[in-house]
């Protein structure tokens, strides 16, 4: 059985609220149930019909074909099921998502996989700002599952991340891994800013090295360790994929020590 | 005198409130944003803004976030500037900013020293200077000062806060003894108030900042005293806290009030890239230097200045708060709003008056077409 096809009629004129499309809450409804849903932002109540036409089947599988910097929220809170969005995607692309896929083929805005706890988010082009972080007042980000990007990602990737993996192609924006609290970041190009800042824990990877770092984190010297290569090979076997670092010689820092200090992170030497 | 236009052209205000009428029904998301005016204009702007379906926010909401995701994220020790004034015996002056921000309460500190506080009462009061240029302060009051460029500071802030903990750090901006000389400075107070402008720092600057504070407590009294570049905004944000339950950057879009400090900041609305298709612009405050940004989109303009006829499709002309008329204003100096009298007599109708007007006319042209 095919998958359920939203098919872009045209580039719209305000943000959409995407979130009603997940498998999950259109298991069960029809083709027009599910035209009726609201999805505009603006006063006008906007419908899925106005903006997609909506080609049936399985819900568990769903395509937008043709994206937009303004589809907000898609997968938000998704448990199970795919989603594939043939271009662009705009912000909190994944949001909360407890399991389940999400692949876009283009880039996507702020706050893609902002505190999802599950599940794969994988992104062809660049990512926005906060890539897995917390919205504003929450107390944590990330708190499990993967993202993989394949270009580069906006400021403050990672911020606030307690667990899981995100994994950048590219180069980083400023200050990624700001106030980490666990989990791993791995970055294949350079990261600008100040990498790390108030981390308590967590292990950020700079395979390219960073722009600049802060005088608290300490360097710890070269870093043989096993478990870098067991972690290169686990990433490599799973759904990131061959890492940058894999049997490159790292040196290790820790930090920082504003804060509790137990973060570290691996350049290369 | 006339006090409307409409594309430039001088108009009735009942023609002006109908153009501006139809420019809002022709919209799909209006923005609401220069919110320059006092706590009346600033419930009347978000009246009109539900009524409309807009996107609310200040015009200079990008000066005072730096403040507000620091504080909201990671909590904050405030203080006001009386209650330092009395109570703190160490003042420790973080960045260049403050200096041009806000002089005039630097040298109340300088002026003056603790007398409320067992700890503090009668100790006297040193300040400290933390910046790459040492500031002048009248007084009979110790000043020392530390050079450091201001994109370092953060850095030794965090250094500071390191040495606190007793955790380590490795070489930074200032030396060892330099950031010993500040950890000591601050830990030995009775009452330590740290000063500072965290636009100069940004969100993660100003959470050292607060952060340090924090750690401080563990041990003695410490607040902070952030200087904001604009106190409007910081107004406007705690009536939109109080109104909307958000700290501005709110849309009404939908009925309900959602915030998003990225996609409804007011910056990116008027820079184009946005959504919003019509702006009413509010800049109606006395003593505030106009900031009227030329519109992208079909504009309506209430200022108490206007710089000229056609700066907007539809133009009103109102009286500036606390000048052309009674305001109750946020002051920063006092840390809440403060009631300021009119210092002249006008004929012109406030930006209150104006907005309620647009409100009521929009709710009697939905009211007709349902």
């Amino acid at each position: 059985m095919t998958g359920l096809t939203f098919r872009k009629r045209g580039e719209p004129e305000e943000r959409l609220d995407l979130s009603p499309l997940v498998p999950a809450r259109l298991a069960g409804l029809s083709e027009r149930e599910v035209a009726a849903l609201p999805v505009g932002t603006s006063r006008m109540g906007l419908t899925v019909g106005d903006v997609f036409e909506v080609v049936g089947g399985d819900p568990s599988s769903i395509c937008f074909a043709g994206g937009s910097t303004r589809f907000d929220r898609i997968g938000e809170a998704m448990q199970a099921g795919g989603i594939i969005v043939e271009g662009d995607a705009g912000a909190r692309l994944g949001r909360a998502m407890a399991g389940g896929r999400i692949s876009v083929e283009g880039s996507v805005q702020g706050h893609a996989g902002s505190g999802m706890s599950g599940g794969v988010i994988r992104i062809g082009g660049d990512a926005g700002e906060r890539l897995g972080g917390p919205l504003a007042g929450e107390m944590s980000g990330m708190k499990g599952g993967t993202i993989v990007v394949s270009g580069s990602a906006g400021p403050r990737a990672g911020d606030r991340m307690r667990r899981g993996v995100i994994s950048i192609s590219g180069n980083a924006g400023a200050d990624v891994g700001s106030r980490m609290i666990a989990g791993t970041i791995v970055v294949a190009g350079t990261a600008a800013g100040t990498p790390g800042r108030l981390m308590k824990r967590g292990t950020l990877f700079l395979c390219t090295g960073a722009e600049t770092l802060a005088p608290t984190f300490l360097d710890n010297g070269p870093a043989d360790l096993l478990i870098l290569t067991v972690m290169a090979r686990d990433f490599a076997a799973g759904e990131v994929g061959p890492v940058a670092f894999e049997g490159m010689a790292m040196r290790r820092l820790g930090g920082d020590t504003a804060v509790l200090g137990l973060g570290e992170i691996f350049l290369p030497c | 005198m006339e006090t409307a236009w409409i594309d430039g052209k001088p108009a009735s205000p009942e023609d002006a409130l109908r153009a501006a009428g139809e420019l809002l029904d022709a919209g799909r998301l209006p923005l609401v944003t220069g919110l320059r005016t006092d706590v009346v204009g600033l419930r009347a702007a978000f009246s009109l803004a539900r009524q409309v379906g807009a996107v609310i926010d200040h015009g200079e909401s990008a000066s005072l976030y730096p403040f507000i995701a620091a504080m909201r994220d990671g909590g904050a020790f405030l203080a006001s500037p009386a209650e330092m004034r009395r109570r703190a015996d160490r003042v420790l002056i973080v960045g260049d900013a403050v200096g041009e921000c806000d002089v005039a309460l630097l040298k109340m500190l300088a002026a003056t020293a603790p007398d409320l506080g067992v700890r503090t009462r009668g100790a006297g009061r040193r300040l400290m200077t933390l910046g790459s240029r040492a500031i002048s302060l009248p007084g009979n009051a110790e000043v020392t000062h530390l050079d450091c460029a201001s994109d370092a500071i953060t850095d030794v802030v965090g250094m500071v806060r390191a040495r606190l903990a007793g955790r380590r750090a490795g070489e930074g901006a200032l030396s060892d003894a330099a950031i010993a000389t500040v950890a000591t400075f601050l830990s030995e107070a009775g009452f330590a108030a740290v000063v500072f402008a965290p636009t100069e720092f940004g969100e993660l600057g100003a959470e050292q900042i607060f952060g340090l504070v924090r750690d401080l407590n563990e041990t003695t009294r410490a607040s902070t005293l952030p200087v904001l570049g604009h106190s409007d905004a910081m107004g406007a944000a705690l009536l939109a806290t109080w109104t909307s339950g958000f700290p501005l950057r709110v849309s009404y879009g939908r009925g309900p009030a959602e915030h998003d400090a990225s996609l409804h900041a007011s910056d990116r609305q008027l820079s184009g890239e946005g959504e919003a298709d019509v702006v009413v612009f509010v800049d109606a405050l006395a003593g505030a230097v106009s900031q009227v940004p030329v519109f992208a989109t079909p504009a309506i303009l209430i200022a108490a200045d206007p710089a000229a006829p056609d700066a907007a499709r539809v133009v009103f002309k109102v009286a500036a708060a606390g000048r052309d008329h009674d305001g109750v204003l946020y002051n920063a100096r006092f840390g809440s709003f403060v009631a300021k009298p009119a210092e002249t007599t006008s004929e012109l109708p406030t930006a209150a008056a104006i907005l309620d007007a647009l409100a009521d006319q929009q709710a009697g042209r939905g009211a007709e077409a349902a």
